[in-house]
């Protein structure tokens, strides 16, 4: 009973990592961070859509299977449940109150995010700046700020009416692409000004990240999932971008 | 090149709230991704190609990165991950689809090379400090 109480634990602790943004041998660290001293063998093995975990202890063994559908970014509780399994492992013996840290656990899994309208706001300086960044005048900054915060609040609503990443970088892709036809024939900003700072916080830079981190740690299945992954949304983005701009030169606009 | 230090600051800054970092790592997490950009820079100077340029920068956010994860004791990746996604190559993408739906296939394959090869030079630049990272621990 008390073994299975710390696996379900562990793997508890891992389904929070990989949901909200953590790598694949993060995941299968932290399970086996916070066993390998209580139990005699402990195995995992993470993809990005699953966990498995198994553990053996006095010759019986115990398996858990946990599938992870849920895929949105909040590092703040990767540090949290990191930051927990260290302190979880150097626990030791027999009598650990599993059921403190399964309440710990818990509350992390519950925490929100930062105030809506503040993310919103800082979609709209970070699309913006990495616009002027790469390149964008200054005219660009106000009509690029607005169209991200826009952005935003559309993609946090359809996330909320779980559609699939791809037909949201679809929809957001041709959201900015109207918006920037818009601005540029009212004679503020630049139509590759606002496009190209605004996709900025739709690209997927954290797949991309993720996948080249796992593939470095040696699991390539996960590298190469994520790397598709990344590629599918690259070419949503595309598509969404691409069409609205073909539609708007049949009908004679130009740049 | 102050302007563009800033900027580099506010977009990591701006990443780094969108993706929810704890409150004491945002400000870090601005400061590397103005160093990285500074490597940006001074690589353009020196070499202008824009593929040398991402890679160095992400060689710099790798090591600023893996240093504040020490020095906070939290994982490498919330460092990391926001100041990664100003160098995605978005302006090349877009000129890409651009010349595509023009009809002009010669450009088109001329941009798509170059995006893939930031890509690539984001992933090389990545790899390149983190398997040293790795042998430390």
């Amino acid at each position: 009973m008390y073994t299975d109480n710390i696996l379900k634990l562990a793997v508890f602790a891992g389904k929070i990592i990989l949901e909200n943004g953590g790598e694949t041998y993060r995941t299968e660290d932290t399970i086996t961070r916070m066993l390998e001293n209580k139990v005699d063998i402990v195995e995992t093995f993470v993809t990005p859509t699953g966990i498995f975990a198994s553990v053996e202890v006095d010759g019986k063994i115990l398996t858990i299977v946990r599938r992870v559908k849920k895929r949105i970014i909040d590092l703040n509780k990767v540090a949290l449940v990191n930051d927990f399994s260290r302190r979880f492992a150097k626990e030791k013996g027999n009598n650990i109150d599993c059921n403190k840290y399964m309440k710990e656990l818990n509350d992390i899994d519950k925490k929100k995010k930062y105030n809506y309208y503040f993310r919103i706001t800082s979609a709209g300086i970070a699309a913006a700046a990495s616009g002027m960044m790469i390149g964008n005048k200054l005219h660009d900054f106000i009509p690029t700020f607005i169209t991200a915060i826009l952005l935003q609040a559309l993609v946090a609503y359809f996330e909320k009416l779980k559609f699939s990443t791809f037909i949201i970088n679809i929809l957001g892709g041709s959201f900015v692409s109207v918006f920037a036809i818009l601005f540029s024939q009212m004679g503020i900003g630049s139509l590759d000004g606002i496009i190209i700072g605004s996709i900025m916080t739709l690209v997927p830079g954290v797949t991309l990240t993720n996948a080249v981190r796992d593939a470095i740690s040696g699991d390539f299945l996960s590298g190469v999932s994520r790397g598709i992954e990344a590629v599918v949304a690259a070419i949503s983005i595309a598509v969404g971008v691409g069409a609205l701009l073909k539609i708007w030169f049949i009908l004679g606009g130009i740049l | 090149m102050i302007y563009q230090l800033i900027f580099g600051f506010l977009s990591t800054v701006g990443f780094a709230i969108l993706f929810n970092l704890p409150k004491d790592s945002i400000i870090i997490s601005g400061l590397s991704g103005a160093i990285c950009w500074a490597g940006y820079i001074i690589m353009m100077y020196i070499y202008p190609s824009s593929i040398a340029a991402t890679f160095t920068a992400a060689v710099f956010i790798g090591i600023t990165g893996e240093i504040f994860a020490r020095k906070k004791k939290n994982p490498s990746t919330i460092f990391i991950i926001p100041g990664i996604i100003p160098l995605v190559p978005g302006v090349y993408s877009y000129k890409t689809i651009l010349a595509i739906i023009q009809g002009n296939y010669t450009q088109a394959f001329e941009f798509s090379l170059q995006t893939i090869g930031i890509a690539l030079a984001i992933a090389a630049g990545l790899i390149f400090v983190l398997s040293f990272a790795r042998i430390k621990k």
